[in-house]
């Protein structure tokens, strides 16, 4: 250790001596230690250390091309990277003087009760921050574990804009029906109507029956149904159901919408068209 | 929900599909016009038949009109025709040495004004103010007309040769326009059987006819369009449909707020024909062509290109979504 640091203050007195104290302001060997911290902390002191290795294995400074590339892009990262460690010293030294200042300010009264309001909200803002990350992971997770199984986790905002523009496709025949059970804990019983009906355009779409356009009425899905007469007689009466319940504004009771639900049930597990 | 019964539903629904039953035995093969013909009257409105001779339109009006034991006069409308003619004048009476007033046959329930644009348009223009108020002013005195005064008008699309086009402003005044088209073959098939079987078509008197609405029934079945229901986002899908004929490329004049109202009022009135209290965007989409198609004009180069209005609201419908 004691050769490599007099190799390197030699090294380094020749090239860059402005960056050293001068060798008689040594008085002691702790001010020594002292000054060889701060040279070790300096980036020319890792351009060094990395040519001194490379000597002492090889023996000799040719090197090849590839190592002279390699070593000009480490020194070049050493330079242009230590801002950012600065950046963050800087970062650390004011989030803990912004921690420390309850302390400093020591007395009570309006101040400190300010600062300690400040301390509480610094630490409810971390909460908050690494509640965020931690929520927003999961749902990363969440998303890259189901996408395996062709399935989407729907934000409140798809779900909303999927219900303010009644876009049967903006989710899944499955998503509606969740979302209809949902509303039927909730005892908004035209909302669950809405849900079932949609998920149905929705499954009808998927299987081939019908082709889902935004321009259609529902009526129209039911002229140009694929399937046999049962299947569209059931189609034609959930319509019928729906447009008395969500255009009539009729409020369904408890007990009717079991069997819509059995219904849509049965006509979506009739299967894809083969029309 | 509206305040109407499902019984009063029920029961004005199954009249009206009475009537057009047998209406439907008189005039074959034209359910869709004479189901506008009953949604005109029931909205309190007037429509403008259009279509070829001999599909049946002075027919249909006056089976209509036997059907509901309304009474019912006819204006054949000519070049010659004068605007006292239509609506009548005071005429100086010798014995009695005063002005009496001569009514015209304006004065009565349903008024089938054949072939309208036959005459010019001050006489055409004699109709305004009794389709818009349903009164007319003879000698600065105005006289209320019928309750359920309503005008049939029939013009011929072929016949260019000495008519006269009716103005925009007269045409807003018919909530419909009741395209005729020829009948399928089928129904074609049993209007010859019939006549081969000595039936003729055009004689009402032989009993096929009889009133299934009188005057106050007719009147309270109007009354219950206020109480129609029509959700928001279904008004909105009306509105939308309306203004986007102010927008669209093909269109130099679209449809004014007459028109938003016409077609909420006539989806109302088709609502109660199939039974419902409340509308349906279906509802709107079967009305868009009958109520809007009189009220755009086209720019001369969608015209020369043959483009309809029937095709512009079509494109129009294509890109409103419906509510649900």
């Amino acid at each position: 250790m004691t050769t490599i640091l007099t190799s390197f203050l030699v090294f380094f007195a020749a090239g860059v001596s402005t960056e050293v104290e001068p060798v008689s302001v040594i008085t002691s060997p702790v001010e020594a230690k002292r000054i060889a911290d701060r040279v070790m902390q300096q980036p020319i002191y890792h351009r060094w250390e990395l040519r001194q290795k490379r000597v002492e294995s090889s023996g000799t400074l040719e090197e090849t091309t590839w190592s002279k590339r390699a070593e000009l892009l480490q020194n070049w990262l050493l330079d242009h990277t230590q801002w950012i460690g600065k950046v963050w010293e800087w970062i650390v030294d004011w989030w803990n003087s912004w921690f420390e200042r309850p302390q400093k300010s020591g007395g009570s009264g309006s101040g400190g009760g300010f600062g300690s309001f400040l301390h509480w909200a610094g630490w409810l803002l971390v909460a908050v921050v690494v509640g965020s990350l931690l929520i927003l992971l999961y749902r990363l997770w969440m998303t890259t574990r189901l996408e395996g199984k062709q399935a989407k986790v729907l934000s409140r905002r798809q779900i909303r804009d999927a219900l303010q523009s009644g876009e049967a496709l903006a989710m899944s025949s499955s998503d509606w029906l969740a979302e209809g059970e949902k509303w039927g804990n909730e005892q908004d019983r035209r909302l669950v109507f809405r849900a079932l009906y949609l998920g149905l355009l929705s499954g009808l779409h998927q299987q081939g029956r019908i082709d889902f356009r935004r321009n259609r009425t529902n009526w129209v899905y039911v002229s140009r149904f694929r399937g046999s007469e049962d299947l569209r007689d059931e189609f034609a009466s959930l319509t019928s159901l729906f447009d008395e319940v969500w255009y009539g504004g009729i409020e369904s009771s408890e007990q009717n919408i079991d069997p819509v639900k059995a219904q849509v049930k049965r006509l979506l597990e009739a299967g894809p068209s083969h029309a | 929900m509206s305040d109407i019964s499902d019984d009063e539903i029920r029961g004005v629904s199954e009249q009206l599909n009475e009537l057009l039953d047998q209406l439907a035995r008189v005039v074959t093969g034209q359910s869709r016009v004479l189901e506008e013909m009953v949604i005109t009257l029931l909205a309190r409105g007037h429509a403008l038949l259009e279509g070829v001779p001999g599909t049946a339109k002075t027919l249909a009006v006056r089976a209509l009109a036997a059907s509901l034991s309304l009474q019912a006069k006819r204006i054949q409308f000519t070049p010659d025709l004068m605007p006292s003619d239509i609506v009548g004048t005071n005429v100086f009476n010798l014995a009695q040495n005063s002005f009496e007033l001569l009514r015209g046959p304006i004065f009565t329930d349903l008024l089938l004004a054949d072939e309208i644009n036959r005459a010019p348009a001050k006489t055409q223009s004699a109709l305004l103010e009794a389709m818009a108020e349903r009164q007319v002013t003879i000698d600065g005195n105005q006289h209320p007309l019928s309750s359920a005064f309503a005008v049939f008008a029939t013009q011929n699309p072929v016949e260019f040769e000495g008519t006269y086009p009716l103005p925009e402003a007269q045409q807003d005044r018919f909530l419909l326009k009741i395209r005729i088209h020829y009948p399928e073959k089928e129904a074609e098939r049993a209007i010859l059987l019939a006549t081969h079987l000595g039936h003729p078509l055009d004689n009402l008197s032989d009993g096929r006819i009889h009133p299934i609405f009188k005057l106050d029934s007719l009147i309270r079945a109007q009354q219950f369009l206020v109480k129609i229901r029509v959700e928001e986002p279904v008004l909105d899908y009306a509105l939308a449909v309306v203004r986007a004929t102010r927008e669209h490329e093909s269109v130099q004049l679209g449809a004014g707020p007459r028109g938003s109202i016409h077609l909420l009022v006539a989806s109302k009135a088709r609502a109660l024909v199939k039974g419902r209290d409340y509308v349906i965007p279906d509802d709107i989409v079967a009305l868009v062509e009958p109520v809007l198609g009189h009220r755009i004009t086209l720019k001369a180069e969608a015209e020369i290109t043959g483009t309809t209005p029937a095709e512009v609201l079509q494109t129009i419908l294509d890109k409103v979504d419906v509510p649900r």
